[in-house]
């Protein structure tokens, strides 16, 4: 008990917020927030449920907005000490980033921290949530997860990045046409007023 | 008549309807709007459960006392709400557009004052009799801990708010609306303007690079009069010219004095010996041929005839001995290359007698090359081109053959 009151406690925000989620949670494992619609489909949660019960063993997930100074890691770690059950735990924000897996207790192993790295590895950094939760049920079933992880590919483009690049090549090929454009002017009115000086000079010379 | 009463009604029924939302969402989009009006019309302070760890009990009686001085003295409801808003968020984070979301679902004007994940603050006053704007406290916060001092610093902007400048009541626009979803990244594709650059290169840059390239070249082909002036003081070498070469300088030379001649005052004194000048060196020019030295003895005459005419003087300078193309002769002295003294020009009088030999007139003899012209043989050694006595016109008409 003595050692106990020593064991420096969690920050009052986190452990608020983990008992929050925590209540949540326990009357529904899967919670998906409702301030991200432009991430999460409307129909999140049934996806996250049917892709996370393909792994066998229980799992509580919560998809919510990551706070300042709050870790993904420390919030699995109170969920489970709330809940007291062994299961895998994920918490992750509505665009797939920041998040986190573990796996408490024994039963079926999942490499979930690896599965989670590769997942998070193979898709773009806006992929969302759902799509990322997908992807780790699919590397941790594939029984992969080390090769996965450390075998890696660029990782894709996000929208953002895409639509940059697009921008970007459209950007470069208006400075083209610009360039062309002021080459044109100067080439025009340049040549035609240095032939002009250069024959007045001759007449000039040869009067 | 029944259906104008109707039209009526149907038109104050259109013009009563509530604005209809800028940005129309997808279905299940809106869930938490429709949660937080539903919360806001029971209770004015919204505190959504992901930040309810930002205010205790005791915070949130204070600043609902707060907010119903606040109402008290505005005369308007006050709403505070504590919530996320993500860029995932229906109004992509915005809090603003969340406000507006908020204000035009639950129907009541008032202050609205909103504070989101990193405590930032969001203020818009709907109809309220106060001038509400930005103020420094909507963000100055705690970057490590955000939320410390939450509660103080609601109670301020809300305290700011009631003592700010009175003013009319305004209904507040949102300047620009949410992007549509699924549109959030799209860029419009960059479009080239060529008319400003066309017109920049054609009327400044062409015009100007032109210019400078004018000068450029006339500065590196030495076309400049300037530079030309300063030729003249030191004569061309024109030590081995080509027969081309006198053959251009002799018709130009006699043309010039045929030109000037006919209008040459008759009473200049120095007309007779222009005009004999002419008909001796036109002669001889008709016989030149091949000949280097009767060309340059036509550049010579012309050349004398029209110093004669300009200087109006009977008896023009004998030209330079070294090289007779270099023009009129200054003075007389000894030059190294024959015994006696010759006439020689300014730029010779100069040289020492050592050099002058190198700019001495050279013309090709037979297949012995280029030879100084004092050393061949003929009428031009022994006159000199005029350098040994006054009777050049004489000897060189003798040397033609015309009495």
């Amino acid at each position: 008990m003595l050692l106990g009151a020593f064991v420096m406690p969690a920050p009052a925000a986190a452990s608020d917020r983990g008992d929050q989620l925590a209540a949540v949670l326990k009357r529904d494992p899967i919670y998906v927030t409702d301030h991200a619609p432009r991430a999460l489909p409307a129909d999140a949660a049934a996806r996250i449920k049917a892709s996370v019960s393909r792994l066998g063993v229980p799992a509580f997930v919560a998809v919510t907005p990551s706070l300042p100074n709050e870790d993904a890691d420390d919030l699995v770690a109170l969920l489970h000490d709330r809940l007291d059950k062994n299961g895998l735990y994920i918490v992750v924000a509505p665009s797939g980033t920041p998040g986190e897996a573990r796996q408490f207790g024994s039963g079926r192993v999942l490499d979930a921290e690896m599965s989670w790295s590769a997942a998070n590895n193979e898709l773009p950094t806006d992929a969302g949530a759902v799509k990322v939760i997908e992807r780790f049920v699919e590397v941790s079933l594939s029984g992969k997860a080390r090769e996965r992880r450390d075998n890696r590919a660029p990782r894709p483009p996000s929208r953002t990045r895409i639509a940059l690049d697009a921008h970007d090549r459209t950007e470069k090929e208006a400075e083209r046409k610009e360039t062309r454009a002021f080459a044109a002017g100067t080439a025009l009115s340049g040549v035609t007023i240095l032939g002009g000086l250069v024959l007045l000079r001759r007449w000039r010379t040869r009067r | 008549m029944i259906l104008r009463p109707l039209l009526a009604a149907l038109v104050a029924m259109i013009a009563l309807a509530p604005p209809a939302l800028a940005e129309p969402y997808p279905p299940g989009a809106d869930k938490r709007l429709t949660r937080v009006t539903t919360a806001l019309a029971r209770d004015p302070l919204f505190v959504d459960p992901d930040l309810s760890f930002t205010l205790n009990g005791a915070d949130r009686a204070r600043v609902k006392t707060a907010m119903a001085t606040t109402s008290q003295a505005l005369g308007t409801p006050v709403f505070v709400i504590l919530i996320p808003n993500p860029q995932e968020s229906e109004t992509q984070g915005r809090g603003d557009a969340l406000l507006h979301a908020l204000h035009e679902r639950l129907g009541r004007d008032g202050l609205y004052l909103m504070a989101d994940s990193r405590a930032r603050f969001e203020v818009e006053g709907f109809n309220v009799p106060r001038r509400v704007s930005y103020a420094d406290i909507d963000y100055q916060r705690d970057s490590q801990n955000p939320f410390n001092g939450l509660t103080v610093r609601l109670i301020a902007r809300l305290d700011g708010v009631r003592i700010s400048e009175q003013r009319r009541p305004v209904q507040p626009r949102l300047y620009s609306t949410p992007e549509a979803f699924g549109k959030e990244v799209e860029l419009r594709p960059e479009k080239a303007e060529e008319g400003g650059p066309f017109l920049l290169g054609l009327l400044l840059v062409g015009p100007l690079g032109a210019t400078v390239l004018y000068w450029l070249g006339r500065g590196a082909l030495g076309l400049r009069p300037s530079r030309r002036r300063k030729r003249n003081t030191t004569p061309r070498k024109l030590t081995r010219p080509s027969l081309r070469r006198l053959r251009h300088l002799a018709a130009t030379e006699l043309s010039g004095l045929g030109d000037e001649l006919p209008g040459a005052d008759e009473d200049n004194p120095g007309h007779t010996y222009a005009a004999s000048a002419y008909d001796a060196a036109k002669i001889l020019h008709d016989e030149a041929g091949d000949k280097h030295l009767d060309l340059v003895g036509v550049i010579v005459l012309a050349r004398q005839g029209r110093a004669a005419l300009a200087d109006r003087d009977p008896e023009p300078a004998a030209p330079c001995f070294v090289n007779p193309l270099h023009g009129a002769s200054t003075v007389r002295r000894k030059t190294g290359l024959v015994p006696e003294r010759r006439p020689i020009c300014d730029f010779c009088a100069k040289l020492k007698p050592a050099e002058l030999r190198g700019w001495a007139l050279r013309v090709p003899v037979g297949s012995k090359g280029p030879q100084p012209h004092y050393t061949v043989p003929g009428v031009w050694r022994d006159t000199a081109f005029g350098g040994t006595g006054k009777n050049l016109v004489p000897r060189v008409l003798e040397y033609l053959g015309v009495d």
